[in-house]
């Protein structure tokens, strides 16, 4: 008797346990459906949109078949001492740079090659992050996030003007040289290059062996302490564009 | 002065007779050969390991092995190699004589003892001069016509690049302020030899001070501190000042008095001694 009567209690709650399990379902569809109609919609529309704007960004770097220009070289790295270098960039498309210098030449890895085309004709996954305000003027941040999984850059982050597109700040993570911020300024080329770019990267402030130097002044001085940061100032001239 | 001009002609005659003033030729050349050789073979690894510290923020466009930098390298023998084959001839100079038996010789001539004092120190002088333009010469000389001319990369607390065109007058400076030093060496041997019958002591003994002070207040001991500006040897590599990008004016005049004081006291204490020596020899 004690056994039919549990299972009576049981027969009993059946009803009220698919009652819970239903509703629970319910709340769940209705959070898939929110993610799919509300969430998902406007990640894919930041793609979008971010993807429309490195497009025609492209399209508009793409125009370019070659360049040349002189450009002096300005590095501010507490570890160097080194004078402003004068030299000869060529590029020609898609992604061929030549650089002819006077004597010893000091130049950034990144911020002068044009690295956002390589980024963006290797395949992209792109976020259109939010408005930003750059040099004061108005920008969309997008985040960029090559396809390559071999290449040096593994994530970007541009703000560009969508206005007028153009590139106004990049900031890249590499794999092998750490991160970098290009700063790019122009005045007024046809073709939007840039007149002046400062590059900012991060450098050690580590002290060179005694035995390379010879300096034995320098053995009870500590290593030279700069911000950690290093800056190359590069400015172009006499623009050759086809 | 015509007799002045004759006795230093008859002390350089002597010195160039000697075998042991070509040995400094010989040591120089096969100093520069070997460098030569070395960074011809090794320099490139040399220079990777060292800019490895940039490579990861530069591409690097140009070239720093040339003849500067064969020329920069052959200036650091100017601490060591020089000083000894400097004081391997100018020590020579009186106890040499002393050493042969000629000074009473030399003596009975009418030419006063400060005067052939003097005669000997500019012939000694002019050895030093031709050792140093000898080294400037097959240095930089050799080292472009291999290596050719470039940039020139200086290691000191910071990583120093010169334009190959600031070179040429950085080179001469630290050329003729090398010439100052080994200058104070060469009145520091002669010295040495004021005092020596024999010439073994004053080219080991002014090597010894050299090598001893240098590595003493170099390593040394903290109540040396307070003495190394005072100390000739302290001035010896003053030569790289000229690798600076700022040159600081105030700490090279003091380079350039500090040595000269010395070169003055140096020769003043031999003439003052050997005025009154007892020629015994």
């Amino acid at each position: 008797m004690k056994k039919v009567g549990k299972n009576m209690k049981l027969l009993h709650r059946a009803p009220q346990s698919f009652h819970r399990v239903s509703q629970t379902m319910i709340v769940g569809f209705f959070t898939l459906f929110l993610v799919l109609f509300f969430f998902l919609p406007s990640q894919s529309l930041a793609q979008d949109e971010s993807r429309y704007i490195l497009e025609s960004f492209r399209k508009k770097m793409e125009q370019i078949e070659s360049y040349s220009a002189d450009i002096l070289i300005k590095v501010e790295v507490s570890l160097i001492k080194i004078k402003d270098r004068k030299a000869k960039v060529t590029y020609t498309k898609p992604n061929q740079f030549d650089f002819k210098a006077e004597g010893f030449t000091l130049l950034p890895k990144k911020g002068m090659e044009m690295e956002y085309m390589k980024i963006i004709d290797e395949g992209y996954t792109s976020i259109y992050v939010k408005e930003d305000t750059v040099n004061s003027l108005n920008t969309s941040l997008i985040k960029v996030i090559p396809d390559n999984p071999e290449a040096d850059i593994i994530l970007a982050e541009m703000w560009i003007d969508t206005s007028t597109i153009i590139l106004h700040k990049m900031r890249t993570y590499s794999k092998n040289s750490g991160s970098y911020t290009i700063h790019f300024y122009y005045t007024d080329h046809p073709f939007d290059l840039p007149d002046k770019i400062i590059v900012e990267f991060d450098v050690k402030n580590s002290k060179i062996p005694m035995s390379f130097t010879g300096d034995f002044e320098s053995l009870d001085k500590p290593a030279k302490k700069g911000d950690g940061k290093g800056r190359v100032i590069i400015q172009y001239a006499n623009y050759e564009v086809n | 002065m015509k007799a002045l001009i004759t006795l230093i002609r008859i002390e350089l005659f002597k010195i160039f007779r000697k075998g042991r003033t070509y040995i400094g030729f010989g040591a120089i050349f096969l100093i520069i050969f070997a460098i030569q050789a070395g960074i011809y073979f090794e320099g490139q690894n040399v220079f990777d390991f060292i800019l490895q510290q940039l490579e990861q923020n530069f591409f690097f466009e140009g070239n720093l092995i040339n003849g500067y930098l064969i020329t920069y390298i052959v200036l650091n023998t100017l601490w060591i190699h020089v000083p000894i084959l400097v004081a391997l001839v100018t020590g020579d100079l009186i106890a040499g004589e002393a050493n042969a038996g000629t000074f009473r010789l030399i003596l009975t001539r009418p030419v006063s003892r400060v005067k052939l004092l003097i005669a000997k120190f500019l012939a000694g002088w002019t050895y030093t001069f031709l050792l140093v333009l000898f080294m400037a010469i097959l240095g930089m000389g050799m080292g472009i016509l291999i290596f050719g001319k470039g940039d020139l990369m200086v290691l000191k607390s910071t990583i120093n690049f010169f334009p190959a065109d600031e070179l040429p007058w950085r080179f001469f400076a630290a050329f003729a302020y090398g010439m100052l030093s080994m200058t104070v060496v060469a009145a520091l041997a002669f010295m040495l030899s004021a005092f020596s019958d024999n010439s073994i002591g004053p080219i080991i003994g002014a090597v010894a001070i050299i090598i001893g002070i240098t590595i003493i207040s170099t390593i040394g001991f903290s109540w040396m501190k307070t003495l190394n500006p005072y100390l000739f040897t302290s001035y010896l590599p003053g030569w790289q000042q000229f690798f600076e990008f700022d040159i600081n004016k105030g700490k090279l005049i003091k380079s350039v008095l500090v040595q000269l004081s010395y070169l003055i006291a140096f020769l003043g204490v031999a003439i003052v001694y050997f005025r009154k020596k007892d020629i015994l020899s």
